[in-house]
Formats: C-alpha cells, structure tokens, sequence
C-alpha cells in the first residue's frame, strides 16, 4: 500500500511540474532576452526537494525535462535541461544539507537558477563554441539569480503555509 | 517530517545573496566593457567553425543554410545584423534583437548557428592557396 501511494504521488507530482512547465510557455514575458523563462515548474521540484529529499526531487526532475522536451522541444533542449538540474540540484542539496541553520529556501534557489543557467551555457559552449556564449553569460547569471530569488520566496511561502503538504506516506 | 525552516533576511543570508550579485556584477564588467565599441565584420560560425565573413558597412540579406535542413535569413543595415527568419522550432533566433558590439552573438542553437560581430583591423581572413607553395 506504502509503495502504490508513493508511485502515485509521484506521477501526480510529474503531472504538476509539466502542467507548470506548458502554463508557463502559455505566458509571454516581456524579456529583452527571448528563451528565458520563470522556471514554474521549479516550484514542484524545490517542494519536493523539502519534502522528499534530493533522490525523489532528482527523479522528478529527470522525468518532467524528459515530458517537456519530448512534448514541446527536441532530444537537444533535453541534454541542456538535464545539464541544468542536474548541477542546481546538486548545489542546492548540498546547500541544503551543510547550511541549511544559516540560509533559507531563498538563498538556495538563487544559487541553484544561477547554476541551472551555468550548466545549461556549459552544454551549449561544447556545441557551438565558448567564444560565442560568452556574451549570454552575464544575463544569464542575473536571469538565474532572479527567477531563483522568486522561486525560492514562492516556495518557502507555500512550505510555511502548507506544513502538511504534500502529507507524509 | 517537520523541518525547521531558518528565518530568511538574516545577516549570513543577505551577505551570501550581496556577494552572489557582486560576482555576477565581476562576470557582467570582464565581458562587457572590453567589448563595448562597434564591430566591423559580422561572422557566421556553425558547429563552431567560421563559415562566412561579411562587412557591416555593406546592407545585404544573406540566408544560410546548414547541413541538417536549417535555413536562417539575417540582414545587415546601417552595420546592424538582424535575423529575420528561421525555420528552427523555438525562433529564440529571431527574437534577439539585432547586434552590433565587438562579441555580441545571436545564436540558433537548433541549427548550432551564431552570427557573431568582431573587429577585424585589415582585411577578413580568407582561407585561401598557400603563399609561396612548396617546391
């Protein structure tokens, strides 16, 4: 009964991080940058991260870039987003787990947007060459730094106010 | 599984965040500011290699195709290089606005295609027979 609940919340939590993922390119953000983006979906998976520890919020992760780049993008956008949640995931659990008495929820998201974009740029520069992403860098940087910022704020306001979400299995 | 969920804005937290921005402000001053000037040839790099040179002070259209069915159309006017169309799925390429400094790109990474502006003092380089020759 334990594990059946478990799979179904974590399908459940799937379907959630895809839904944001698709609202989210519904949304047109007046950016002076186009291909940026707020990163909803991060919302579920930070949650998630909270809640049930780094493996569960790695899996999820893996399986909504997988739904999303299948559904809207190619095979490509995959390795980037992979590259991406990968890294942030790591730093924010690692954050999380040696300074978590010192930082809130905030300071981990910003840095994990600052590292999502870095990985994603890493992917990018083995392709077309570091010399012609140099330029993303910076904007990229305070692109992921901010929707970090927000992300984490929305995430630890709904962590505050929802102490029993998701209930314990 | 209750957690204790530290407070945000306090001291050790508002430094880390200061300094994450100060490093992004560090990163943001190497790029830009040693590229701040008007370039004057805008080149065209697929899988990372130069394909083409082209002279801002000229206005063309020009459309590249690459190898796996891409086609990208940029113009170039009043030494300004803009993309007008593309046949990529996301069109982030088009979307860019037009570039002119020394090290701004617009990059299709669908097709693996940038346009890049660089400064060049003589003549672009033109991959061409070898001077002098071998005996």
């Amino acid at each position: 009964m334990k594990r059946t609940a478990k799979i179904a919340e974590f399908s459940l939590f799937t379907a959630l991080a895809f839904v944001f993922s698709y609202l989210e390119s519904l949304i047109p953000l007046p950016l002076p940058f186009p291909g940026m983006k707020l990163g909803l979906a991060n919302l579920v998976i930070l949650i998630f991260l909270v809640r049930r520890g780094f493996r569960c919020a790695l899996g999820l992760s893996l399986f909504r870039n997988l739904l999303v780049s299948l559904t809207f993008g190619n095979l490509f956008a995959l390795a980037y987003s992979m590259a991406g949640s990968l890294l942030s995931l790591t730093a924010m659990e690692l954050m999380r787990k040696y300074g978590s008495r010192d930082f809130s929820l905030i300071s981990v998201s910003a840095l994990g947007g600052i590292l999502h974009n870095m990985g994603q740029l890493f992917v990018a520069s083995l392709i077309i060459g570091p010399g012609s992403i140099l330029w993303y860098l910076p904007i990229l940087y305070f692109c992921g730094m901010i929707t970090g910022l927000l992300i984490g704020f929305l995430s630890e306001q709904c962590i505050r106010r929802l102490p029993d979400f998701p209930k314990q299995l | 599984m209750k957690q204790k969920i530290p407070e945000p804005h306090n001291k050790k937290e508002i430094w880390f965040l200061l300094s994450l921005a100060l490093l992004g402000g560090l990163l943001a001053l190497f790029v830009y500011v040693p590229h701040n000037t008007g370039g004057n040839y805008v080149e065209v790099r697929i899988n990372g290699k130069t394909m083409q040179t082209y002279p801002l002070s000229e206005n063309r259209t020009e459309t590249i195709r690459t190898e796996d069915g891409g086609e990208n159309t940029f113009y170039i006017e009043k030494n300004r290089v803009t993309m007008k169309e593309a046949n990529c799925h996301d069109k982030i390429c088009v979307n860019t606005r037009s570039i002119s400094k020394n090290g701004e790109t617009i990059v299709c990474l669908p097709h693996k295609l940038v346009l890049a502006i660089i400064t060049e003092d003589s003549a672009p380089y033109v991959p061409d027979a070898v001077v002098g020759g071998i005996p």
